[in-house]
């Protein structure tokens, strides 16, 4: 049924002008001159001449994909030709991003661009070789050099050898001689005595005797000594003209021998630089394609030598490479390997038994630390006072004074802490410094506090000479004389050597010295200190009800008493522990 | 780009990987061969033709149908029937010879004759772009990733170890031996004819019963078909085959053998209880199997390639330090240079310590094991543990990839690896470069 | 001038304080018209020196009293002594007392100006201190400042005048709770002396018996 079907149905006019009206731009699709088909003709039929407002075209019924793949376009391919590497002259071809017009204008635009992995094609520098004639020059350079090395090595050698050798056969000599001369004593004495049996009692015999016998004895020492003198006439032992020549026979033969070393021929020289060259100082490899059978050491040595030798006659010097080439060792070189093939072939015996060594070696480090620790330690506690300071500033007579001046003080120090204070005099009038001999003469009755003021001020007196001293606060307290007593009601206080740190503290908040415990230490304490009703103030603050400086000092001392009284204890219950354990281990035994 | 992160660059180039068992082909990139088939082909005599057949032409039973191998211990015996193969092949595969180089594997114990002959003929009867021949351990190293390795190929033919040092094959410390497969295969011919069993290919039997030995089998032959000993022997690959399958490799101290049974194309069942630990042990210990023919018998091996370098003189090999009961227990183990067999485990140890002690230990830790035979189970594990039990020292991993069938052809896979790679493009040698330079330079410059 | 800023080593000065707080029972006379209804009390909290006549203004620079946040001005701030202050409330809180001292490099006093924690009370807690009609209560505690290492200026002002004194006797009978006097601290002496003996003689004890104990483990090995 068509829209105009309904609208007489309806009995509605339709209003036909006003499509003319509103200047509708958009065409409907009755004008178009094709004729509708499908859906979209039966759609508009039933909506009539008016176009809706969405575009219903049958487009819609194409997948979305489909349009947008046909919006995206893939970027191409093309199948080029490339040569990969400069000398190889093979064409190959590969897929390469981009329009083959694209690349062509690429192509021609800019130089022919380098292959892509070209750039991993890298070759090492190593020295061209050289021709025969200079090779067969440097080898014979390096036998000469070696031969004449090892000749001179090996004669010095020898030459100590034998000496040593002679030594040792002219002290093997005296000795025998010696020995030989004790047994002549040895026989003459024992005729001396048959003579002595043969002979009567005599004295003057005996005298005789005792004569002949320190005859003998003197003509014993004369006798040993010039056999001893001849044999420390040399020092050095003559090596005969001989001896020498055959010597040096012997080790040319040697030295022959450790020739072979040298004995690379032209040609294997060249193919192992070659080989080189070829696989870029892979030693390994290179052994591997060697046509002979020579170790990976006998070729890195040949190849650092004549390198060394190309080197050194270059222009550029680089003596830092050609000190390093020079440094290869071969000796060295097989001796490191054979260290590392006998290390992996420990059995796990040897493993185990090498780590045992190691944690017992480490076991005995920490005991002789121990050990040095405790001896230091035990050195400080004897008071020996060790000089930590350059002696040599005492050894002139104003050194020496000084330093009398500071042992006196500190000796004074020392004094103050123990001594006791005595009374004063009653308060002479305030005295200017300066002229404070009296100061000095009543030292003794000053107590430790105005002891170390006046000596403090003294310092300070003497450091500032030229400043104007005022009366300032110490002099005068130290001009009023005051009693220990009256000191306290100052509150002043000297601390001596005690470590006090500047400022101002609540008496009740300052840190006992002999808090210094373990958590699990104070813990204790305190519960101790409930026990014993003490305040607490419940946690570490041990609080007197009062705290002044003397009761602070008491509950210190207490807290100390205990920490050792629970430490005897618990070393009292371990003790009882290991009682038990003893006896039940004898019980059951 | 893929070149910036896998370092690859593909040209299309063919993968040519002739094996002693299969010989794979396809195309570098893809991560599997596209035609694996058998390194064998028949020769159908019939009157005054030849024709030579290759692939599954050769299942169907003939008559006058020779069926001959086309490798050796993994170097090509039959040049002609080769290149044959090779040719059906490409042209299966409908290669661009002109467009595509080709990559051919090799083992590493081919003589120069064998390089120059090989090189020769592909020069001479195709035309590819480029061409280059790449040793089988290089290929592994390359398919697994591992520049410093030790490859260890059990194949068909042969077992070899090969230590790889920065991709390059070191020659002088490789081992061979023949203890593989086929020898695996000739131990179970002697078992079968020891115990008098009779094998009939499958297509003869008209029809058969159920027995179980030591019962004799009943079947039927079928008649009128006539082959040759020579298609029975490649049916009989088949059986082998799956006798194979059938292997374990005992645990040391094992005592419990789990049975199972072998059926036979006759129908006759074997059961199969410690013969399967012990033939498999043979890789192990070659010599623990006493063969009852010994035509079938392989001559001792200790794994030294002769022929490789005529200067191979005798190099004193290093001991071990070892306690005596430890000596006794593995007197076949001590590196004696007068040993006459090595087993699997002696041939890595004894190739480990040829090896420059400062690459040594990274080798290895990186020991890869290939090849069908390795297949076993409980061939790996063993291998393990005996390999760090020989070295106390050195920190053992082996490597062996999950997948069956890739590590069957890993060889060409690896192939395909090195030949997408872009930094390999300047190896290929082209026809032009063989013409002006030299078969002999050729070989001592490019294709080391 | 630098003798001025120049401390004195190994010397300490201690002054004795008081501070805590007196509290009242409000009465309808003594509510103000600004008192809340709900306030029971009046009180003071306080910190002063025990002597009356010690002056500690050139180290003081103010006391600060903070109080529950609940009151207005919180902090309040007094500079000039008696350092105090009085409110009326109904509950009893924590109030932190502050010295602030002068800064200033003559007094060398630069320390984080400390302070001290006072739980301010209003109803009777100790039972030992006489209970009064008018339901006053005293906290009163007892504290001394120590200047550590002095600088001459310090020790100046204190040492005009004698500090650490303390009365010698209760200046009437029922302030007991609100003064300390020098016997006190005496008292508190003699009772830690004998906790201290009293611990030593354990002390002793434990030590024989460890000793015993020693003597038999050895013996016991030993047989």
């Amino acid at each position: 049924m068509s829209a105009n079907d309904i609208l007489d149905v309806l009995n509605i006019s339709r209003d036909d002008n006003q499509p003319a009206k509103k200047k509708q731009k958009t065409s409907t699709p009755t004008d178009n001159g094709k004729p509708l088909t499908g859906m979209a003709r039966e759609l508009y039929n039933l909506v009539g001449p008016n176009t809706p407002p969405i575009n219903l075209s049958s487009s819609n019924y194409i997948s979305n994909k489909g349009k947008q793949n046909r919006q995206f376009r893939p970027s191409p391919w093309s199948k080029v030709n490339f040569t990969p590497g400069k000398h190889r002259n093979i064409q190959l071809k590969h897929w390469v991003k981009g329009s083959e017009e694209l690349l062509k204008q690429e192509n021609e635009s800019d130089e022919k661009k380098e292959y892509f992995f070209e750039k991993f094609n890298i070759k090492l520098d190593i020295p061209e070789f050289i021709d025969e004639e200079k090779y067969e020059t440097y080898m014979n350079e390096f036998k000469d050099d070696f031969r004449e090395e090892q000749f001179t090595k090996r004669k010095a050698e020898r030459m100590r050898q034998l000496e040593e050798q002679k030594k040792q056969k002219k002290i093997e000599e005296k000795k025998e001689e010696e020995k030989r001369l004790e047994e002549k004593k040895e026989a003459e004495k024992q005729e001396e005595v048959k003579q002595d049996i043969k002979k009567e009692g005599e004295t003057k015999q005996e005298e005789n005797f005792l004569e002949e016998k320190k005859e003998e004895q003197k003509m014993g020492e004369k006798s040993v000594e010039p056999s001893v003198e001849p044999s420390k006439e040399p020092s050095e032992p003559v090596i005969t003209e001989e001896e020498q020549r055959s010597e040096d026979e012997k080790i040319k033969e040697e030295v022959k021998k450790e020739l072979v070393q040298f004995d690379w021929s032209y040609q294997e020289t060249k193919e192992l630089f070659n080989l080189c060259q070829i696989y870029e100082l892979k030693w390994p490899t290179i052994h591997d394609r060697f046509p002979s059978n020579h170790r990976v050491e006998d070729l890195k040595e040949q190849f650092y030598r004549i390198c060394v030798k190309i080197l050194e006659t270059e222009e550029n010097k680089n003596q830092n490479l050609i000190d390093s080439l020079k440094a290869f060792s071969k000796p060295r070189e097989l001796e490191r390997k054979q260290y590392l093939e006998n290390l992996l072939k420990r059995t796990p015996a040897e493993i185990a038994e090498e780590e045992s060594l190691v944690i017992e070696a480490r076991r005995f480090e920490l005991a002789a630390k121990k050990m040095l620790l405790e001896r230091s330690n035990l050195l400080t506690l004897l008071d020996s006072p060790q000089s930590t300071q350059n002696v040599s500033q005492y050894q002139s007579s104003q050194g020496i004074s000084n330093l009398y001046n500071n042992l006196m003080i500190y000796d004074k120090h020392q004094k103050k802490k123990q001594a006791h204070q005595q009374k004063q005099e009653p308060i002479p009038p305030p005295i200017p410094l300066a002229a404070s001999s009296s100061i000095r003469r009543d030292k003794v009755f000053q107590t430790n506090l105005q002891q170390y003021l006046a000596s403090f001020l003294k310092q300070a007196h003497h450091t500032n000479p030229a400043i104007k001293q005022e009366a300032n606060s110490i002099q005068q307290l130290l001009s009023k004389r005051l009693t220990q007593k009256e000191e306290e009601a100052y509150g002043l206080h000297y601390h001596g050597t005690e470590k006090l740190t500047p400022g101002v503290t609540l008496r009740s908040q300052q840190k006992l010295p002999g808090s210094n415990q373990r958590q699990s230490v104070l813990k204790s304490v305190s519960a101790v200190f409930q026990e014993m009703d003490l305040p607490t103030a419940g946690g570490t603050m041990w609080k007197p009800v009062m705290p002044t400086r003397k009761t602070m000092s008491k509950y210190d001392e207490l807290l100390r008493s205990v920490v050792t009284m629970l430490d005897i204890k618990r070393a009292k219950d371990k003790l009882e522990a290991e009682i038990k354990l003893i006896k039940s281990q004898k019980g059951m035994q | 780009m893929s070149n910036t992160v896998y370092g690859g660059d593909e040209v299309n180039a063919i993968i040519l990987d002739p094996g002693t068992y299969n010989t794979r082909i396809g195309y570098a990139g893809d991560d599997f061969p596209k035609i694996i088939t058998p390194s064998y082909y028949g020769e159908y005599s019939n009157k005054d033709t030849t024709k030579k057949l290759f692939g599954q032409d050769l299942l169907i039973p003939r008559s006058n149908f020779e069926i001959k191998p086309l490798l050796k211990e993994g170097l090509i015996s039959d040049w002609d029937s080769t290149i044959l193969q090779f040719n059906h092949l490409f042209n299966q595969l409908k290669i661009q010879q002109s467009e595509q180089p080709l990559l051919l594997t090799e083992p590493i114990w081919s003589s120069t004759e064998y390089k120059t002959k090989l090189i020769e003929s592909v020069y001479e009867n195709w035309q590819f772009s480029g061409f280059y021949v790449a040793k089988v351990p290089t290929c592994i190293s390359f398919q697994q990733g591992r520049p410093n390795c030790l490859v260890v190929d059990l194949g068909h033919d042969t077992i070899s170890v090969t230590p790889v040092v920065d991709g390059i094959c070191l020659i002088k410390n490789s081992m061979k031996t023949n203890y593989s497969g086929k020898f695996l295969n000739s131990i179970i011919e002697d078992y079968l004819q020891d115990k008098n069993i009779v094998w009939e290919p499958s297509y003869k039997i008209k029809s058969k019963t159920i027995t179980k030995y030591p019962e004799p089998a009943q079947f039927q032959l079928k008649s009128g078909i006539e082959t040759t000993n020579s298609y029975s022997q490649f049916l009989k690959l088949q059986m082998y085959h799956e006798f194979k399958e059938l292997l374990m490799i005992p645990e040391k101290g094992q005592t419990e053998f789990p049975k199972r049974i072998f059926e036979l194309s006759t129908g006759q069942q074997i059961t199969l209880e410690k013969e399967r630990f012990q033939f498999a042990d043979c890789i192990f210990e070659p010599k623990s199997y006493e063969f009852k023919n010994k035509q079938l018998e392989l001559p001792p091996s200790n794994g030294e390639i002769k022929n490789l370098n005529p200067l191979n003189e005798y190099r004193p090999l290093k001991r071990f330090k070892k306690s005596e009961q430890e000596e006794n227990e593995t007197a076949s183990t001590t590196p004696n240079p007068d040993v006459e067999v090595r087993g699997l485990s002696q041939l890595i140890t004894h190739s480990l310590n040829l090896i420059d002690i400062d690459l040594r230990s990274s080798i290895a830790n990186n020991i890869i094991v290939t090849g069908g035979v390795s297949l076993i189970p409980g061939l790996t594990e063993k291998l393990y543990h005996e390999l760090t039990n020989n070295n106390p020292g050195l920190k053992i991993r082996l490597h062996a990839v999950g997948n069956q069938q890739e590590r069957i052809n890993q060889s060409w896979i690896g192939g395909s690896v090195l030949a997408s790679l872009g930094t390999f493009h300047q190896m290929w040698v082209t026809k032009q470069e063989y013409e002006e330079v030299g078969i002999d330079r050729l070989l001592n410059q490019r294709f080391r | 001038m630098s003798s001025n800023s120049r401390r004195i080593k190994f010397i300490s000065i201690s002054v004795p304080i008081l501070y805590g707080n007196h509290a009242i029972k409000l009465t309808p006379d003594k509510r103000k018209p600004t008192t809340p209804q709900d306030h029971t009390h009046e009180w003071t909290v306080f910190l002063k020196p025990v002597l009356g006549d010690i002056d500690l203004t050139p180290l003081i620079k103010k006391v600060t009293f903070k109080l529950h946040e609940t009151y207005e001005n919180p902090i309040r701030s007094i500079e000039t002594p008696p350092y105090q202050v009085t409110e009326t409330g109904w509950g009893e809180f924590e109030i932190i007392i502050k010295i602030h001292f002068h800064p200033g490099v003559d007094l060398g006093i630069n320390e984080k100006n400390f302070q001290i924690f006072h739980g301010l009370k209003l109803h009777p807690y100790n039972p030992q201190h006489p209970k009064r009609e008018n339901g006053e209560v005293h906290s009163i505690l007892y504290d001394e400042l120590v200047f550590n290492e002095p600088t001459d200026k310090v020790f100046e002002i204190l040492t005009r005048k004698p500090c650490n004194l303390l009365p010698f006797k209760l200046s009437s009978e029922n302030k007991r709770d609100q003064e300390y006097i020098r016997p006190d601290e005496t008292d508190e002496l003699n009772r830690l002396d004998v906790y201290i003996d009293k611990i030593k003689v354990e002390i002793e004890n434990q030590r024989n018996q460890y000793k015993e104990l020693e003597e038999a483990k050895i013996s016991l090995i030993n047989s």
